[in-house]
Order: structure tokens, then sequence, then C-alpha cells
């Protein structure tokens, strides 16, 4: 009697749980689905009536197949060049005895929390012909003009881009390098192989999906990135399908359905991609069934270690250090006149940024608000959805996640557009969350589905057996459980939001900027204003990534990305 | 004859603690010894300095009459130079190659011709008994079956010699003991010089030609299995091979006819003492001594039957039943004994006892 009565109390409580993860699912799927149908309805119709007319126009652009080779030289190169700086670099860190490790772990991943916007800004700063803080050192020490490094060039664009997004490269294979189990290398080198041998045919090998995965992943916010295209390409000349797309969506005349054919395509260079990473490994991953007890063994770099070191500090140096002081030096001068100069010092670009000028005031607040709220949903969304036990469940997840990493960036912040333009919420600031919780929300996601998997269902289940209601076993039981997961979840998808550029380009309005549009909005004009603004928003990033830094347990691998 | 392999006087030292201290030994071609010690003796580490996997602080290794570490004259050759094979506690199989590209990988580092690499490939599995496995991703094999893989791994580019480290550790306890006979066979057909590091004493038993008892960093003893197991030299190695009960007493006197045979005097709390044959390597009258007494070198009898000599009077404290033996424990005025007996042996807890002690085999080891 009793035995039935608990069956069905637990019965109908377990009803409670899988509604409220489908409902979550369908939504989210929804979130997803809905624009990405719109933009595609918009590439294919014309005052209503099914066309080809934005292909057309397309093929018959002037400069767009120029466009689009630019875009997959720019992809591509990135791709790579991240890949060359972050293996490298999560190899030194994870398999070797180099001096101050715990030190170049942070510096590894810092670039992370500073957008790729603010640090090609910072960039240009320093290598822009004549007035660039290293180009006059160069002129003065006689080294020929011509052969300075040209700033806005394609070149400058990929490694700048590489530099910025190589932290991607580096969390995946750190980790991935992490589990292996070291005996695996020791066997090759006694049997035979020697260290270029075995790291080659070894370690790389053994983790390749790893480094995959990561590389897709650039390839795909390169391809859809507004970052250094707006900041360093558009003033080069050097146009790309993103930026294409954004001046065909916000330069008169309009051409909304030729911007959309060209999202279209973009999705298509992004699959590209994905597939090509889907059928080099052929679904497979290399989990290494090793036995219990080996460990961490260090390779020891001897004579090395020092270069090594230093190879770590000139990454850190180009890509944090040396573009956080030349914006600091440059927000704290009257005006920017090449050099810092004592006599210009004041404290007056931060003061009006922070106090005086509305608009500013406004976009930081905005950014706040809006990275707050979202990343809030995105964690409570996560939670929901880390609840899939059906095989279904699982699937359907799998689409869900892949879906927004799939679409490049801008091409997202133009379907969310094309989604709501007709809608009450256009002009607002719930726009933009949407945007931040649909683009982002697997970021939560993974970080909190892989502390789920390790807590037993059992625990949950007791506590409903116990008496208590799904409600309080969620969160009595289960957020308590996540807490750790939800922390570093929830400051990893603020941070990543707070910085990011390319979708909200599309969907701000008059009086609904936020930090990184107004980058944009003030980067022809005061630069030692954009300089001290930059610096408020990187100090903000900075102090959120030290929180992480403390309350994410053990170290940076639990950012899973 | 100097050994194939030489180990003198080697080093290793972590931080502040050494590792391997002092350690020297050598292995006859051919044969295989077995580095046996608890956790966290320096076994591991003794084994990677001969690999090549870590430099020692100071020492020389020597195969086949060639210097491979000699830190004397900073000349550590590179693991891949030093002509051996391995199987590690953790399998290490490549998990990103086939059964056959994990074979066939110690070939090609040979540079061997692909036809060469495919028989010589064959072989080995054959000698593991894998033949047909050859083309199985390497992930999909049971644990027994990726020993398999290891082991032919190891001994396919015919090494000069072959270091095992746990190698059945990972494994369930049956296939454990089949995997050894199998590994004692093999090495045994190929006869292949090999060093083997193990905690398990039946482990060393079974496989090894000779075993090398380490603790703490320091070789203890080193012997075939029986002069270790009946001639332990320290109460170490007869603790750690085998079981053995102590009891403490001092050397009364020593056989005029035989100087390995004495009489010892054992101290009860109240100060009374009884006197016991036993033997003893190195026997001076009047030293301390540890009595080394095995369950098996003991007889039970009851209190009222008629025996005589070597006795030492108890009580059993507890018995239990395990199938081949009766294990009994007894007190005793110099502490718990433990006794085996025949399996149908019936002692009651609680019932007095006289304990027969074999003067031809318990021991009295040096205390100090
Ligand atoms: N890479 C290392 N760094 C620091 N200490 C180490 C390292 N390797 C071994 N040690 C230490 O050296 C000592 C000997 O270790 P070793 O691995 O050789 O032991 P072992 O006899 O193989 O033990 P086990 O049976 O547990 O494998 C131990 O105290 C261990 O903690
Ligand atoms: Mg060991």
């Amino acid at each position: 009697m009793i035995d039935s009565w608990l069956g069905r109390r637990v019965a109908s409580n377990l009803r409670v749980e899988t509604l409220v993860y489908w409902a979550t699912a369908i939504l989210a799927a929804l979130a997803i689905l809905y624009p990405a149908w719109m933009s595609v309805h918009a590439a294919f119709t014309e005052g209503g009536n099914f066309s080809l007319g934005g292909f057309s126009r397309m093929m018959q652009h002037p400069s767009v197949g120029k466009e689009i080779a630019t875009t997959l030289l720019f992809a591509s190169g990135a791709t790579l060049g991240a890949a060359v700086i972050g293996v490298p670099l999560a190899w030194i860190n994870a398999r070797t005895d180099v001096p101050g490790r715990r030190l170049l772990e942070i510096l590894c991943v810092i670039p992370l929390f500073i957008s790729a916007f603010v640090g090609a800004m910072a960039w240009r700063l320093l290598l822009v012909p004549r007035a660039g803080m290293v180009t006059r050192v160069l002129t003065d020490w006689g080294w020929p003009p011509e052969l300075l490094p040209d700033v806005y060039s394609i070149t400058s664009m990929i490694v700048i881009q590489s530099i910025f997004y190589s932290p991607f490269m580096y969390l995946y294979t750190v980790a991935s390098i992490r589990q292996m189990d070291p005996s695996l290398e020791e066997v090759a080198r006694i049997h035979g192989a020697g260290p270029w041998q075995t790291l080659w045919r070894i370690t790389l090998s053994i983790n390749g999906p790893a480094l995959l995965s990561g590389m897709v992943l650039v390839f795909v916010f390169t391809v859809g990135t507004l970052e250094i295209p707006m900041a360093l390409g558009i003033a080069g000349g050097n146009y790309v399908i993103s930026t294409r797309i954004w001046t065909l969506m916000s330069d008169y005349p309009q051409d909304l359905t030729m911007a959309a054919s060209l999202g279209v395509l973009a999705v298509l260079i992004a699959g590209t991609g994905i597939w090509i990473q889907r059928r080099i490994l052929g679904n497979r991953k290399f989990t290494t069934v090793s036995g219990k007890g080996y460990r961490a063994r260090r390779i020891k770099l001897g004579k090395w270690r020092w270069p090594a070191f230093g190879l770590v500090i000139s990454y850190a140096t180009i890509a944090v250090i040396a573009p956080l002081i030349v914006l600091v030096l440059v927000g704290l001068q009257k005006y920017w006149a090449g050099a810092f100069r004592l006599e210009l010092f004041t404290l007056d670009n931060f003061r009006s940024v922070l106090f005086e000028y509305d608009v500013t005031r406004r976009a930081i607040a905005n950014s706040l608000i809006a990275c707050t709220a979202a990343a809030t949903i995105a964690v409570f969304m996560s939670i929901m959805l880390s609840q899939a036990k059906s095989r279904r469940g699982e699937a359907l997840m799998g689409l869900l996640v892949l879906l927004p990493i799939a679409i490049p960036g801008a091409v997202f912040g133009m379907m969310v557009l094309f989604a709501f333009v007709r809608t009450p919420i256009y002009n607002t600031l719930y726009i933009i969350m949407f945007a931040y919780v649909i683009g982002y929300f697997y970021l939560a996601y993974r970080t909190i589905y892989s502390v789920r998997l390790s807590i037993h269902d059992e625990l949950e289940q007791s506590a409903r057996i116990h008496g208590a209601t799904w409600w309080k076993a969620t969160t009595r039981i289960l957020f308590p459980l996540l807490r750790p997961g939800i922390y570093s979840a929830w400051l990893m998808t603020f941070v990543v939001l707070v910085r990011e550029f390319s979708s909200v380009m599309f969907l701000y309005r008059n009086g609904t900027e936020v930090m990184s549009v107004l980058f944009f909005l003030l980067m022809e004009r005061h630069s030692a204003r954009l300089a001290a603004f930059m610096v408020i928003q990187t100090v903000i990033l900075l102090i959120v990534m030290l929180i992480f830094q403390r309350l994410s347990y053990r170290n940076t691998d639990t950012m899973t990305i | 004859m100097p050994g194939f392999v030489e180990v003198r006087g080697l080093r290793k030292r972590f931080g502040k603690t050494w590792a391997v201290d002092d350690v020297s030994f050598e292995v006859e071609e051919g044969k295989l010894l077995v580095l046996l010690g608890p956790s966290g003796c320096g076994k591991t580490t003794t084994l990677r300095c001969i690999g090549g996997l870590e430099q020692p602080e100071s020492g020389e290794i020597i195969i086949n009459g060639e210097h491979v570490t000699d830190v004397s004259k900073h000349l550590y050759l590179q693991p891949e130079a030093r002509g051996m094979g391995m199987v590690a506690q953790s399998y290490a199989i490549w998990p990103h190659m086939s059964v056959f590209e994990n074979v066939a990988f110690p070939l090609q580092m040979q540079k061997l011709s692909r036809q060469a690499i495919k028989e010589r490939v064959r072989e080995a599995l054959d000698v593991v008994r894998l033949g047909d496995l050859g083309n199985r991703n390497a992930t999909e094999l049971s644990g027994g079956q990726q020993q398999r893989v290891a082991l032919a791994r190891a001994i396919v580019g015919r090494p000069r010699v072959l270091l095992f480290d746990e190698p059945l550790s990972n494994l369930d306890a049956k296939l454990r003991e089949e995997m050894r006979y199998f590994l004692k066979d093999i090495q045994r057909k190929i006869k292949i010089t090999a060093i083997y590091v193990t905690h398990d004493q039946a482990e060393a038993m079974a496989l090894g030609h000779e075993l090398l008892v380490m603790n703490a960093g320091k070789i203890e003893q080193r012997g075939s299995a029986r002069s270790l197991y009946c001639e332990p030299e320290t109460s170490f190695v007869a603790n750690f091979i085998g079981v053995a009960s102590f009891i403490r007493a001092r050397i009364r006197s020593i056989d005029p006819d035989d100087n390995h045979s004495v009489v010892v005097e054992l101290e009860d709390a109240d100060g009374k003492s009884s006197l016991l044959r036993v033997r003893s390597q190195e026997a001076r009258i009047g030293s301390n001594v540890a009595v080394t007494i095995r369950p098996e070198w003991v007889t039970l009898h009851t209190i009222d039957s008629e025996v005589s000599g070597n006795l030492i009077g108890g009580a059993v404290h507890k018995s239990q039943f395990l199938g081949d033996r009766t294990e009994a424990i007894v007190d005793t005025k110099f502490g718990q004994m433990r006794v085996w007996m025949d399996g149908l042996a019936e002692f009651s807890e609680g019932e007095h006892v006289q304990m027969e002690v074999d003067a031809e085999r318990c021991i009295a080891l040096p205390v100090d």
C-alpha cells in the first residue's frame, strides 16, 4: 500500500522534471531555429515572392568574390595561427617542468578576458604608420619605413586574430594533453622513437581530436567575427563576409536579401569546416584507457627551461601586457601625440567616460544589466537542460549545442534581427539579451553538464523518496552540488558576453548601446577617451577573471568552452 | 662473469628524499630478475633509470659491456638508443593506432621494410596468441588482450633487455595468474634478458630466476625465491616474503658441530625464560635476535600429548577454517603467533596447546 503510494508520488515528481526539461529544450530549439528560418526565408524572398535575387546580386557584386576569398584566407590563416600559438603553450604548461607554471597558466588564458577588438585597437596604436609607438621607436633607430609591419594588412589581421583566439586552442588542448597518460610517450621513446617523432606520432596524434575541435571553433568564430575586420580590415580595405553583411544591413540603400544570402553562404563555409572535422575524426575520440596509478611526470627541459618560459612570457607580452600598457598610457593623455608626454598627463578621460558622458555611462550600465541577466538565464537554462537523461534528450542537446556554435557571430546577429524586426522587443535591450543567451548558453551548458555527470542520480532521488518535492530536491540537493560548476559557468558566460561584439553590432539602437558597440562608435573620434573606456572594460573583465580564478576549484581546466 | 645488465652505485633523488640509494646488481643474459618491494621503495625509479627515462644523480648502467649511463662521464644515452622493450603498468597502448600499428611501431622506428614489418608483427602476435586481432582498434580490446599487445610490442623489435613495470597489476586476480604463467613461458622460450618490477610476492616467486628485495631505496637481499623464503637475512625480508611471526630472544649457545645451529633464550614479561633451538647465519653468543617463525614451521599439540623438545606453550586465541588449512592465532607469553595446520585439525578457542617449533627451519635474525 505504502509502496504503491510512494511509487506514484515519485513517478509524478519525475514527470515534473521531464516536463521542465522538455519545455526548456523545445524553447531553446525554437529560439535558434526560428531566427535561422527567418533569415533563410529572407534570403529567398523579395517583395513577398520566392526569389534568387539576393544570390544573383551577390554573384554580380564587384567585390564579393574577393571578400569571400579574403574570408577564407583570414579564417584558415587565423585557425592555423591560433593552433601554432596555442598548442605549444598548452604543451609547455601541461607536460614540461617550465618554471613559474602557475603564473604562465594564468597568462595563457588572460587574452580570453580581453576583447579582440580592444587588442586590435591597442595594436593599431602601437603600429599605426608614423604615430604608432613601436613605429616611431623603430623609425628612430633607422628601420626602413617600407619594412615596417602594416597593421591594416591581411597578414596583421590574421596574426592579431590568431593571438587573441589562441586561448581557445590552448584550453582545448591543455585539458586533453593533461589527461594523457605520460607512459604513452615514454613507451614510444623506449621503443626507438626520438623526441620529435614522439611529439608528432604520439602526443599530437593522440590529442588530435581536441586539437581539431579547437581549430574548428576558431575557424567558425573567425568566419563570423566583426572585431578585427572592423578594427583593422575596413581601414585597410580588406572586407570580409561579415563586414560586407554589416555594411549591406546598415548603409543606405540597404540590401537585406543579399545580406541574408551572404549569411547563408557564411553558414555553409562554417558548416564545411565542421564537416571536414567530422570526416577526419569519424566520431573517434581517443579516450585513453589507461590503468590506474600513473604519476603526471613532466618532461625535463634542461637548458630549454628558461627559453620556454621566455616564449610564454613573450606571448603574454604581445597579447596582454603591451596592449594594456599602451591603452593605459593613451588614456592618461589629453590627446595622443604618438608618445607619452608628462605635460599632457590627465585623468579627465577616465572621469568623463565614467561620470560625464551619458552615452558611456549608459553603455556600461547596459552591458552590466544585459550580461548579468543573460548569464543568469543561460545558467538556469543549462541546469534544466543538463537533466537530459534519455537518449533522445541527449541527441537533441547535441544539436542544440552545435547550432549556435556553427552559426558565425555576425550572421547570428543578423538572424536575430530578422526574427524580431517587427516585434516590440526590437528597440529594446531584450533583443540583445536574447542574442546573448541563445548565442552563448552552450558555454554554461558544457561546464554544468560536465559537473552534472559526476553527480549520482540517487542523491536526488533519495531526497524525493524522503518526501521532498521536485522543486525542493532541485534547489536543496542539486543546486548546492552543482555550485562550483554554476559559479564558473556564470562567470565564464558573463565575460564572453561583455566582450561580445559581432552579433550586438546588428542589434543595438539608440539607447541600447553596450560597451563593445560604443568602442566602435568612438573608434574614429577621441582615441584617448576610447582608450580610457577600453581600460575600464578590461579592468571589469580582469576583476571577474580574478574572482573566477578564486572560485573555480583546481585550475583553468574547468573553463570548458 | 660480468652480467649482461650491470647497475653500479645507482642513486636518484626527488626533492630531498633518495628514491634510489646506492643500488647495484647485475642480470645474466637470458635471465629474468624481479625487483620486489613495498610501494614507494624505488623499484619503478630504478627501472626508469635503466630505461633512460630518468637521470640518476650518480651511478653507472652497463648493457652488454657498453655504458648507457655513466654519471661521472655525463653519459646519458637517450631511451631510444638503448635498444630496450617495455611493458608499462598502464599498458600504454596507443589509442589512435590499431593493434597492428601498435606492434609495428618499434619496427618502423628501426626502418625495416614493409614486408619485414608485416612478418615480424605477425610472428609477435602469434607468440602472444593474438594472431587474428591485428586489424582491431587497440581500444576495443579487453585488459588481458591489451596486456598481450603491449608484450608483443615490447618483444617485436628484439630488444636487448625487456623492462616490465607491474604489468599484471591492472588485471583481475584470475587473469593475473594466467598471464603470470604466460609471461614466464614466453620469457623462458625466447630467452630474453628481463627486469620485472612488482610488489606481489607470489608473482615475483613464480616468475623470477632471481629476486631482489628493495626497501626504502636500498637493496635488502637478493637470491632465489627459495632462499629468500627459507633464509631471509633481515626481518624485513622475512616479513615481506611470506608470513612470519617474530619473537625476540638472545643467543645462549652455539652447537659446536654446526655453527648454524644455536640455542636462544626467550624472555617473557615476568622475567621467566625458556630455551629454543633454531638456526642462525652469523651467530654471536649474547647477541639479540628475532626468531622468525613461519606459520607452517610449527606443529600444534594438545596440552596432554607426549612431546618433547623445542616447545612453546600457549593458548589458542582464534581459530579459523580456511579450506586447505586451518589458521590459528596462538597467544604465548612472548607474543602472538600465527600457525597453519591441516585443514581438519580441531582446536577450540581458549584451549591450551604446545607448539613444536621446527629447529631446522626457524631462523634467528640479527636485530639492531
Ligand atoms: N616524479 C617524481 N617526483 C617526485 N617524487 C617521486 C617521483 N617519482 C617517484 N617519486 C618518489 O620516489 C619514491 C620511489 O618511487 P617509485 O615510483 O620508484 O616507487 P615504487 O617502488 O615503484 O612504488 P609502487 O609500488 O607504488 O609503484 C617514492 O617515495 C615516490 O614518492
Ligand atoms: Mg612503481
